[in-house]
């Protein structure tokens, strides 16, 4: 449905997009995900053809529309500030698209997008009375209503409260079970993309380090960043030493049945394959906090900084070494 | 579409448009110092300049600006203090009171100053015995306009000291200054360039007057004349003067160059360091014992250079020069066919002005937005007219159009501009001299606007033109109407572009009033003036309802 073919984007001297690839499918959910800065607002502004590209081609619905003017794509766009329209009615913010497409029978499509996300009540409201979470619903109506082929969504929760950010959430999703709307999401949230969409494009650096299913993301990660970003993984830089990797001055013995490429580089943990008190590795206590249902504790390795979830019931104090063992870990070149 | 042709319409667009404006506000200019040039290759520029008329009426004008500047320095400096870091009573009302001498024309105040203190017939004069004050003077010219000036300096000097960091007063308490120094002397130095910054600002427009000094300079005995009343002087001459003019506004025009870089050197130099963070409320310096005598002698200064001289000229309107009650004059005027035609141009002509001056601010700036480079000439096209003196920019337009204009295309068809002894040049000069306000008040507005509004419009299927009239302009409201009631209200009650570019036989407001105070009837002309007077308060009561409505919702 969305197609993107070696897409770059440089801000004067800034390479903001490096040669972006991405494929959607229809009816297909992808979150763009990845660090603040790394270039994911910039990839949708272009899908949405409110950017350029300076170099590749975008497709959509199998039409070339590289230097389209966004009005003439057929999207829908949801922004992280709302953008709805401060002197027109819900209601009027609502019917604007149709009434640029000249649309028949504009009130019933009104209402029943409107119907949507829940706000028939509030149609002559104007905005200013409006809570937040109330004004995203009536952006999403708005990037609705017209049946765009695709909706295309810059972090429409971050502006609102935790609460509000997981009930808007459900409804995104239930939106998009009842429509079957292709949808491009950018967020920053892991949980947010991974409990959204099909598939998830880890951006970095204006460049897609991994797009799969949320589950296989999680499960096996293609590069240190993604299990870092993702995961939350401790990522520790260094080498193999027969068995063993060595990071600066600490010797650290891994599962037995990893496998050990040569070129290994790169050593990636996550909190939770790591067993605390028990084990072959000896490891400085920094600090130890108590999440309640579990505790976090963190070591010293060799300067940088290794987080392992422990059960709540263990809490070494900080200066103590704590036997630890590594019982799953990941090597990257 | 490729990407690049929307963005070339849009620059061509925007280059013609440039390019109109440059014909018309920049060229005049250029005309000017050409004319001027070649007129002086027969007698010698220099030695018109340094002809004794050229240097007494210098003389006249640097005198009495210098006296303008340092009156509303002395004046404006102090009342700023006074008015906003210390408990003063009535600082409300007091404000708006010395506020609101920019808001009307200094030619009415010269009238009231007129109705005061004229040496025979003056109210003071009659009640403290012939000849006390005499406001026919080089002194009277300073007074008048220094006080006209005075929120020039009043006005920035406040907006320094209100926003002033109160870690330096501060700062300066735990040091162990007493109340004095931490509340007076040290904001005094930090308000100090924004004071000097308007004293410059105030010189400019004293030397740029050309109503007051004509009013009490040229009868003055000795007379004081200035380079303004010497251009008028030349261009009652006919079109052989038009060229001394052009040589005297060369003059005038350097002048106001100089003074005007000066003023944005001293602006500049007060705002380093000062202007950090929102400027917590400060407390309010208590003046102790001293408030009463300071309060009384601030409501005495607001008496004597704002209400006194609006009530002379609304009693001159209402008196017989025996001094009996009549309301005869306002009948006389009310009746009159040329007041109603005069004020059927002047309004007609200053609502033209009032929406072109607001339509090519919004345009101007939507250029800005979108690309620098033409976006820096839109602004500096704005910005020179307001600065240049109004004589200066009527001797250009009427250097650039005192022939018509021929322009032939393509062999066949022919437009003339035929602008000369029309009123059409000066609808254009008061369009090029407030364009400034149109610029400022949408490029103000537009930066508070969020980009994402047009954007949503863009996506939701409209056009750039469409998203931007659907989207942006709604939120402009405010500046806009503000930019339109601004300029309605200068043009309306304007009077010396008008004076100079009035053709003989037609009139507006501006004209009628200079024309009767000056030649004829002194009783009408109290009685336009208090009009305008009246319109004035009118709009900006109705305006500060309004805004305190919005405030209010
Ligand atoms: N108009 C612009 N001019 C110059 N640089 C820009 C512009 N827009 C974005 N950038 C830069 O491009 C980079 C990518 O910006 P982008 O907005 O795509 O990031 P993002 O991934 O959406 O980040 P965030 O999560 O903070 O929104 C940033 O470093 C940003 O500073
Ligand atoms: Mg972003």
């Amino acid at each position: 449905m969305v197609s993107l073919e070696q897409v770059h984007k440089s801000y004067g001297e800034t390479p903001v997009v490096k040669g972006l690839s991405l494929e959607v499918a229809r009816g297909e959910m992808i979150a763009l995900l990845g660090p603040s800065g790394c270039g994911k607002t910039t990839t949708l502004r272009i899908i949405a053809g409110l950017e350029h590209a300076d170099a590749g081609r975008v497709h959509i619905d199998g039409a070339l529309v590289t230097g389209q003017p966004p009005e003439a794509r057929g999207l829908g766009m949801v922004f992280q500030s709302y953008a709805i329209w401060p002197h027109k009615t819900v209601a009027e913010n609502v019917e604007y698209p149709l009434k640029l497409k000249g649309v028949a029978g504009r009130e019933a499509l009104v209402r029943q997008a409107l119907g949507w996300v829940r706000l028939d009540a509030l149609a002559q409201r104007m905005p200013h009375a409006l809570s937040g979470g109330q004004l995203q619903r009536v952006a999403l109506a708005r990037a609705l209503v017209a049946s765009p082929k695709v909706l295309l969504l810059d972090e429409p929760l971050s502006n609102l409260d935790a609460a509000l950010r997981e009930d808007l959430r459900a409804e995104i999703a239930a939106l998009r079970a009842r429509l079957g709307t292709t949808m491009i999401y950018v967020t920053h949230d892991q949980n947010e993309a991974l409990a959204l969409a099909d598939r998830v494009a880890v951006m970095n650096h204006g460049v897609i380090e991994q797009l799969a299913p949320p589950r296989e993301l999680y499960e096996s990660p293609k590069t240190p960043f993604v299990a870092a970003f993702v995961g939350g993984a401790n990522v520790l830089e260094g080498r193999l030493d027969g068995a063993d990797f060595v990071c600066g001055d600490r010797r650290l013995v891994l599962p037995a049945d990893l496998e050990r490429p040569a070129a290994a580089r790169h050593l990636v943990i996550r909190p939770e394959a790591l067993t605390v008190g028990d084990g072959p590795n000896e490891l400085g206590v920094v600090a130890s906090l108590f999440l309640g249902h579990s505790t976090e504790v963190r070591f010293d390795v060799a300067g940088h900084l290794m987080r392992a979830l422990a059960p709540a019931h263990v809490r070494p104090k900080p200066g103590e070494n704590v036997r630890v063992r590594i019982d799953r870990a990941q090597l990257f070149s | 579409m490729r990407p690049g042709r929307g963005e070339a319409a849009f620059k061509l667009a925007a280059v013609g448009l440039l390019s109109l404006l440059v014909a018309f506000t920049a060229v005049p200019l250029l005309v000017l110092v050409a004319r001027a040039a070649s007129a002086a290759g027969e007698l010698g520029l220099w030695s018109l300049w340094s002809s004794p008329a050229t240097l007494q009426a210098l003389r006249g004008t640097l005198v009495t600006s210098t006296g303008a500047a340092a009156m509303s320095f002395v004046l404006g400096l102090p009342l700023a203090v006074l008015l906003e870091r210390t408990d003063l009573p009535h600082r409300h009302a007091l404000r708006a009171a010395f506020t609101l001498p920019t808001a009307i024309p200094p030619f009415i105040w010269g009238m009231g100053w007129v109705a005061l203190a004229n040496p025979r017939a003056g109210l003071l004069n009659r009640a403290l015995g012939a000849g006390t004050v005499d406001i026919y003077s080089g002194f009277g010219v300073a007074f008048v306009l220094g006080a006209a000036g005075l929120p020039l300096v009043m006005l920035p000097a406040a907006a320094v000291l209100a926003r002033l960091d109160p870690s330096h007063a501060e700062a300066a308490r735990d040091f162990g200054a007493g109340p004095v120094r931490t509340h007076l002397a040290v904001p005094v130095r930090l308000a100090l360039p924004a004071a000097a910054s308007g004293a410059a600002l105030v010189f400019l427009f004293a030397a740029a007057a050309f109503g007051v000094p004509y009013l009490l300079g040229v009868t003055a005995t000795p007379p004081t004349p200035t380079l303004t009343t010497r251009i008028y002087a030349e261009m009652l001459m006919g079109p052989a003067g038009l060229w001394n003019a052009a040589a005297y506004s060369l003059l005038l025009l350097a002048m106001a160059v100089v003074v005007l870089l000066l003023s944005r050197l001293l602006g500049r130099s007060g705002r380093t360091a000062l202007l950090s963070g929102k400027g917590l409320k400060q407390r309010a310096l208590q003046l102790g014992p001293l408030r009463t005598p300071l309060s009384a002698a601030v409501i005495a200064l607001a008496l004597v250079l704002v209400v006194a001289p609006l009530l002379a000229v609304a009693l001159a309107s209402l008196t017989t020069p025996a001094g009996d009650l009549t309301v005869s004059h306002w009948g006389r005027v009310l009746a009159d066919p040329r007041t109603l035609s005069a004020t059927v141009n002047s309004v007609a002509l200053s609502l033209a002005a009032a929406a072109a001056v607001t339509t090519l601010g919004l345009v101007l700036s939507m250029i800005r937005r979108r690309s620098a480079a033409l976006g820096h000439a839109a602004e500096l096209l704005a910005a020179w007219p307001y600065a240049v003196p109004g004589t200066v920019l009527a001797i250009a337009l009427l250097a650039a159009f005192s022939r018509d204009l021929r322009f032939v295309f393509f062999d066949s068809f022919a437009l003339v501009l035929a602008l000369a002894n029309t009123l059409w040049l000066l609808l254009l000069a008061w369009v090029a001299k407030h364009l400034a306000f149109g610029t400022r008040n949408a490029a103000e507005g537009l930066a508070r606007v969020d980009p994402s509004l047009a954007e949503a419009a863009r996506v939701s299927g409209a056009g750039p033109l469409r998203a931007f009239v659907d989207a942006v302009v709604p939120q402009l409201k405010g500046p806009l109407a503000a930019a339109f009631t601004l300029t309605f209200l200068t043009c309306a009650t304007e009077l010396t572009l008008a004076v100079l570019l009035v053709p003989p036989g037609r009139d507006v407001l501006g004209t009628l009033l200079f024309e009767l105070q000056s030649y004829a009837d002194p009783a009408s002309a109290a009685v336009i003036a208090c009009a305008f007077v009246l319109f004035v308060l009118a709009v900006l009561g109705t305006r500060a309802a309004l805004v305190a409505r919005r405030v209010d919702a």
